[in-house]
């Protein structure tokens, strides 16, 4: 920052001529002064605007108290690395948090999902690492009766984060009108299983984008969510919305 | 008006007045001007501007009044600019040029508002929050910047603020610089850490105050927390559009005027009190600080309890000018400790029609009371505070919406005697509903009655047939109706100018009126 101290005139005067400062200052202006004068409301006629050499000293401390605080600001949001993410295969990433004071951080042996749709009492369940799908379901109080579970497996790990639909389309499905170009294999595909040859099989993935699937697994451990497919170059948009609901974690 | 019987009525005409005291106009003037400059430049040419007004305020140190506006207008400009610098760089702003996803934990901090609905989507919310922790690419990066979230209304429709989650975001480019990035987020919230006990409490009473209004009909209900505590999540489009088109939007935000309504009516109350005058002043700032918490303690939050705690000092004490600067200082002090804040429009109507309160209503009171007959004089300042605040904010709405709303003064006066009323016993039923769900409905129904009103009021105003004129918008609207503004507020102080004026205005209604037919 450069330095405030300007307002400090040497030789400065009191401009005590007897008339308001404001008139004194519409002096200055000619005509147009005079026709402004005229209509000054009232409630500023003959206002003081000299904050005086002391006042405006005061004042130059504030400003620069104002630019101390806007870099603190800006040093104190501003981005730094964290303490890499515990690479649990299964675990997702969003949960673990560590706060910048430490204090508190949320319980890394836990995984939180968000079970909707025909259950007895959906909404967020909290359990243990390791748990299964068929755990979250018991927890909220089982599957309503004569809904089927068979588009699932009940044995998969919980991740944390996840959403279970139970007797739900998938949503990206609904979004997705595109009946033509159907799956070509009997059920999604496990990205953290999948070979190049399964992810070949999907429309839109050629060996190439596969193979940079499976170096973006290798690189980052695992996926935790389908959306991290997006962070693998070459499937933003168009070809990951529709490639969604053809792969699962 | 209640608020009058705050204080002595200001009965000290005769004893010499001190000068109007505007030592820190050019204070303001330079802070607010220097943080509006930065909006329009990057960071480095802000900060190479700033560096110039800094030597031409050395050039003009003998004149202190304007080398201090020069120091603060370099300061405003130094200070923004730093803010934008941080908000554009770092691995959010380089993802958010990018386009890419990301996992992140976010800071709620404001209450989802849903969005418009669209054809083709599910109900969508918007909110504000503070992003704390990105995860993309492998790299985590802990941080503190203010983000927009645009999300379904089904999961993210019931969060509170200060509520931390996690979520997987599409992270983009925002429009305007003071936020950092816009995250769009498609799946339910992974829930961290609940809301903080005071914006439970506070969520509490605001769910309360929906429950009261449940009662009514559709219009009413929707408007009812709307006035109260700024909560707009259940008006509906066309109630929203009546709203803005009769220039009556400001009573469905938290403005000033809910604050001066709020903090003058417990003043009133504990006039009934044996209370001594130390306690009452307690009482009285214990209600506001409730107050700013129920209507969600934001920046705007506090930038209006700010303002309308100048106003009802200037109209309680009966001497606005003694007010000018404290209004200047309070500007000064927001343009340079919250820059993003200073640049909002919300801002600066909030700063022009206190302004227009403290300069240009008292002198139109004592007009008004030659004017009006003898009998109703008495309504001289009821009706000249309200009129001065909406002309000084006429320029800016037209900016923003490009149109002069003329309706916005029948529409105003006539919303006048309801507006109090209704936020006094929404406020009243919301507290009740801690108590007494029954009482709270029954209050509930009486604040619909004001309510009533004030949805026909904007309801006709908004369908008159010269409702709205349609200007530029930007900033050629902004000139265009200052210039309309300040020449017809020139015109009506000469009897000549006044006949001018109603003839304008006679023409312009038949036109429309012919036109109409």
């Amino acid at each position: 920052m450069p330095s405030e101290e300007t307002a400090s005139p040497p030789g400065w005067t009191p401009g005590g001529s007897g008339r308001p400062e404001v008139e004194v200052g519409l002096d200055r202006w000619g005509p147009l002064g005079d026709f402004v004068r005229d209509r000054l409301p009232p409630a500023v006629r003959g206002a003081r605007l000299d904050p005086g050499v002391r006042g405006a000293l005061a004042l130059a401390v504030v400003a620069l108290a104002a630019a101390i605080t806007a870099v603190v600001l800006a040093w104190t949001s501003a981005a730094r690395p964290a303490a890499a993410a515990l690479r649990v295969p299964g675990v997702a990433v969003p949960s673990l948090s560590s706060t910048p004071s430490g204090a508190e951080s949320a319980i890394a042996a836990d995984v939180e999902v968000d079970v909707a749709g025909k259950v007895r009492r959906p909404g967020l369940v909290k359990l243990a690492a390791g748990a299964r799908v068929a755990d979250a379901l018991a927890a909220t109080g089982g599957v309503l009766p004569g809904v089927s579970t068979a588009g699932f497996s009940l044995a998969r790990k919980l991740v944390d984060g996840e959403q279970i639909l139970v007797g739900l389309p998938p949503p990206a499905a609904v979004n997705a009108p595109s009946p033509g170009a159907g799956p070509t294999s009997a059920g999604p595909v496990d990205l953290n299983t999948a070979t190049v040859a399964d992810l070949d099989g999907l429309p839109g993935i050629g060996p190439v984008l596969a193979q940079r699937i499976l170096d973006w697994r290798a690189a980052h451990g695992s996926f935790a969510s389908v959306d991290q497919l997006r962070e693998v170059s070459g499937l933003g948009g168009k070809k990951f919305d529709t490639l969604a609901p053809l792969v699962r974690v | 008006m209640s608020v009058r019987s705050l204080g002595p009525p200001g009965t000290f005409e005769a004893a010499p007045k001190p000068p109007p005291d505007l030592r820190l106009l050019s204070v303001a003037v330079g802070a607010w001007l220097g943080v509006l400059m930065a909006s329009v430049f990057v960071a480095s040419v802000a900060w190479i501007l700033a560096a110039c007004v800094l030597v031409a305020a050395g050039l003009f140190r003998r004149r202190t009044a304007l080398a201090v506006g020069l120091v603060m207008l370099a300061a405003g400009l130094a200070v923004a600019g730093i803010g934008r610098h941080s908000r554009a760089s770092g691995p959010l702003a380089e993802l958010a040029r990018r386009g890419g996803v990301a996992q992140v934990e976010l800071s709620l901090s404001s209450d989802p508002q849903p969005l418009p609905l669209q054809p083709h989507s599910p109900p969508g919310v918007v909110l504000q929050a503070q992003l704390r922790l990105l995860h993309t690419g492998g790299r985590r990066w802990l941080m503190r910047q203010p983000v927009l979230i645009l999300a379904p209304l089904a999961s993210w429709g019931g969060l509170l603020p200060s509520t931390r989650v996690a979520a997987s975001a599409d992270v983009q480019l925002p429009s305007g610089s003071d936020i950092a990035a816009v995250l769009v987020i498609r799946r339910s919230p992974v829930l961290i850490r609940g809301p903080s006990p005071l914006q439970r409490w506070a969520g509490h009473i605001r769910s309360g105050l929906r429950r009261a209004s449940s009662g009514l009909p559709t219009a009413e209900r929707g408007l009812l927390p709307g006035l109260v505590v700024g909560d707009t999540s259940r008006m509906r489009t066309q109630d929203i559009a009546d709203f803005r088109a009769s220039g009556l939007t400001h009573l469905t935000a938290v403005s000033g005027a809910n604050v001066a309504i709020v903090v003058a009516t417990v003043c009133w109350l504990l006039r009934w009190t044996p209370l001594g005058i130390r306690m009452r002043a307690i009482s009285s700032a214990l209600a506001l600080l409730g107050f700013v918490v129920l209507a969600r303690p934001t920046p705007s939050v506090v930038r209006a309890a700010a303002m309308g705690l100048l106003a009802l000092a200037a109209i309680g004490l009966g001497r606005p000018r003694s007010l000018l600067p404290a209004l200047l200082a309070t500007v000064t002090g927001f343009a340079l400790f919250a820059p993003t804040l200073a640049v909002r429009p919300g801002f600066a109507l909030s700063v022009l029609a206190t302004l227009a309160l403290l300069v240009l209503a008292p002198g139109w009171t004592d007009q008004l009371r030659h004017w009006l007959p003898r009998r109703i004089s008495f309504l001289a300042q009821g009706l000249a505070a309200p009129l001065a605040a909406q002309v000084a904010c006429a320029p800016i709405i037209a900016s923003i919406s490009g149109a002069l709303s003329v309706s916005a003064v029948p529409a105003n006066l006539l919303a006048l005697p309801a507006v109090p009323l209704a936020t006094v016993l929404g406020l009243l039923a919301a507290l009740l509903s801690l108590v007494s769900p029954g009482l709270a409905a029954a209050v509930g129904a009486v604040a619909g009655v004001p309510c009533w009103w004030l949805v026909h009021v904007a309801h006709a105003c908004a369908h008159l047939p010269i409702a709205g004129l349609t200007v530029p918008s930007g900033a050629a609207g902004l000139v265009c109706v200052g210039v309309i503004t300040v020449a017809t507020v020139m015109a009506v102080r000469r009897s000549g100018g006044r006949r001018i004026v109603a003839l304008t205005l006679v023409i312009l209604t038949a036109a429309a009126v012919g036109g109409l037919h």
